[in-house]
């Protein structure tokens, strides 16, 4: 009975993901087409709602082409592998006081290990499409997702002392009762891990994975059809899963005040957690690829030690 | 048979399936797959023992860190034309063969006469593994740390040097 339970959740997370991402597509172009003063997709549907679901529907009937010099079983493992642990770390967030997956003790440290074999999908990608943009796409992409993890992770051991505990509902609890999100005493941390959190998502301004001016498409420069279509899910459903994770770290899970639902709360500052992300892409331009490792080994990942070390000397000076 | 035993023989089938894939596969590409995906059954039977951090290490450590390493080793190399055919002595063979038989049958020596506790389903923590780590252990801990520490700056003492 319990494992029925278990699959009727995780299926029904999926089915709301699936939504999730379609319309995240959709809110991504539509506030890049009113930053640059354009209306943004309006053609199906009304305001353009269903403007994605057209782009699916469009992608699964496409021709499925595998390139011929390409290593196919993992070609056809790559996207699969890519969006895999990207769904799997939807098994530890908690949604509201009552509603939510796993409750391990250990619920961040799941989060942050399941979420890095995402570079093995990435990595699989590129070098199975026999291609040189794939492969220097996917060189680029570890290269930056394996930097970036380091101050991702260091950021969130601050609240970790804090807290004294790696269990979801415990951080959130902890908010509760100090009476202020963790935003508040660990600005430095949330700053470094909203920049970090972008790296790792490859999103713009870090986008030099896929970077289309000088390599096509990045790691899947050859993939189309349904297969691309996976790559796309893949990292909407991450890019969803880290503004999760940075909503229950830093801007208190469900809390807030009682005249809406807790799981409304949470979803909204998700949402707001996106909306940043997509503002930053239509803002700014994309960084270089030196710029990008000199500012993580060098300013991100000092910041992220400074940060340890001050909440810790605090920590044992309050008690 | 509880579901606990069903998911036990579905880890172990996967890991001990992959690990004979490493070795029968063909092309380099395949076998650092099936290797990833043994270290994850691995770390999935770590679960099931109640040893959740042990368990998460391991896929961070193993399937983030080490296949990682392996498909950079294998795209930074010469793989295409390089085969793994069935091609070692007889001699060999033997050796091989005596090396193993004699390792599996330590191994289980090793399992059947240790005294594992049957009852009470335990699940470790990571304050206990912590408190372990830096209290009993601490000596240990900090030396590792320095030898991690020297192998890394010995290894970018080695690049360097190649690259002038």
């Amino acid at each position: 009975m319990d494992y029925l339970i278990m699959v009727i959740y995780a299926v029904t997370v999926m089915g709301v993901l699936l939504g999730g991402v379609t319309f995240a597509i959709l809110a991504e172009r539509k506030v890049i087409g009113a930053i640059q003063l354009r209306p943004g997709p309006n053609r199906h549907g009304p305001w353009g709602l269903f403007q994605t679901i057209a782009d699916v529907m469009k992608l699964l009937m496409k021709e499925d082409v595998i390139p011929a010099k390409a290593d196919k079983p993992i070609f056809v493992l790559a996207p699969v592998l890519a969006f895999a642990p990207a769904f799997s770390v939807m098994a530890v967030l908690v949604y509201s006081s009552s509603i939510g997956g796993a409750d391990i003790n250990i619920g961040v440290i799941y989060f942050l290990g399941v979420s890095s074999i995402t570079m093995l999908g990435v990595l699989m990608g590129g070098w199975s499409s026999n291609n040189k943009y794939a492969l220097l796409g996917s060189i680029r992409g570890v290269a930056q997702m394996v930097s970036y993890e380091l101050p991702l992770i260091l950021s969130i051991i601050g609240i970790i002392i804090l807290v004294g505990s790696l269990n979801i509902t415990d951080i959130v609890n902890y908010q509760a009762e100090m009476g202020m999100w963790f935003i508040v005493p660990q600005f430095l941390a949330f700053v470094v891990y909203m920049i970090s959190s972008i790296a790792e998502l490859n999103r713009s301004p870090f986008d030099l994975p896929e970077a289309e001016s000088e390599l096509v498409a990045g790691f899947f420069t050859e993939y189309s059809g349904f297969r691309f279509a996976f790559f796309m899910l893949a990292e909407y459903t991450y890019a969803i899963a880290i503004a999760a994770l940075a909503t229950t770290l830093f801007l208190g899970g469900w809390l807030g005040p009682a005249f809406l639902p807790g799981i409304v709360w949470f979803l909204l500052k998700v949402c707001a957690v996106m909306f940043i992300w997509f503002w930053l892409t239509a803002t700014l331009p994309r960084a270089r690829v030196d710029q990008l490792m000199n500012f993580g080994w060098k300013v991100l990942i000092p910041l992220a030690l400074l940060n340890i070390v001050v909440t810790a000397v605090i920590k044992v000076w309050m008690g | 048979m509880n579901t606990q035993m069903i998911f036990f023989i579905i880890l172990a089938l996967i890991a001990i399936v992959c690990a004979v894939l490493i070795m029968a596969l063909e092309r380099i590409s395949h076998r650092v797959v099936s290797m990833a995906f043994s270290f994850f059954a691995v770390a999935g039977l770590y679960f099931l023992l109640g040893a959740e951090f042990i368990g998460i290490i391991q896929v961070m450590v193993y399937v983030g860190a080490i296949t990682i390493l392996f498909v950079f080793g294998m795209m930074m190399t010469e793989h295409r034309n390089v085969g793994f055919g069935p091609d070692p002595r007889k001699g060999q063979q033997i050796l091989g063969f005596l090396g193993a038989a004699t390792l599996l049958g330590v191994l289980l020596y090793g399992i059947f006469s240790m005294d594992l506790p049957t009852e009470q389903p335990y699940v470790g923590t990571v304050e206990a593994i912590g408190l372990e780590l830096y209290g009993h252990y601490f000596i240990a801990f900090l030396g590792s740390g320095f030898l991690l520490t020297s192998a890394l700056i010995g290894a970018v003492v080695i690049a360097r040097k190649e690259v002038e």
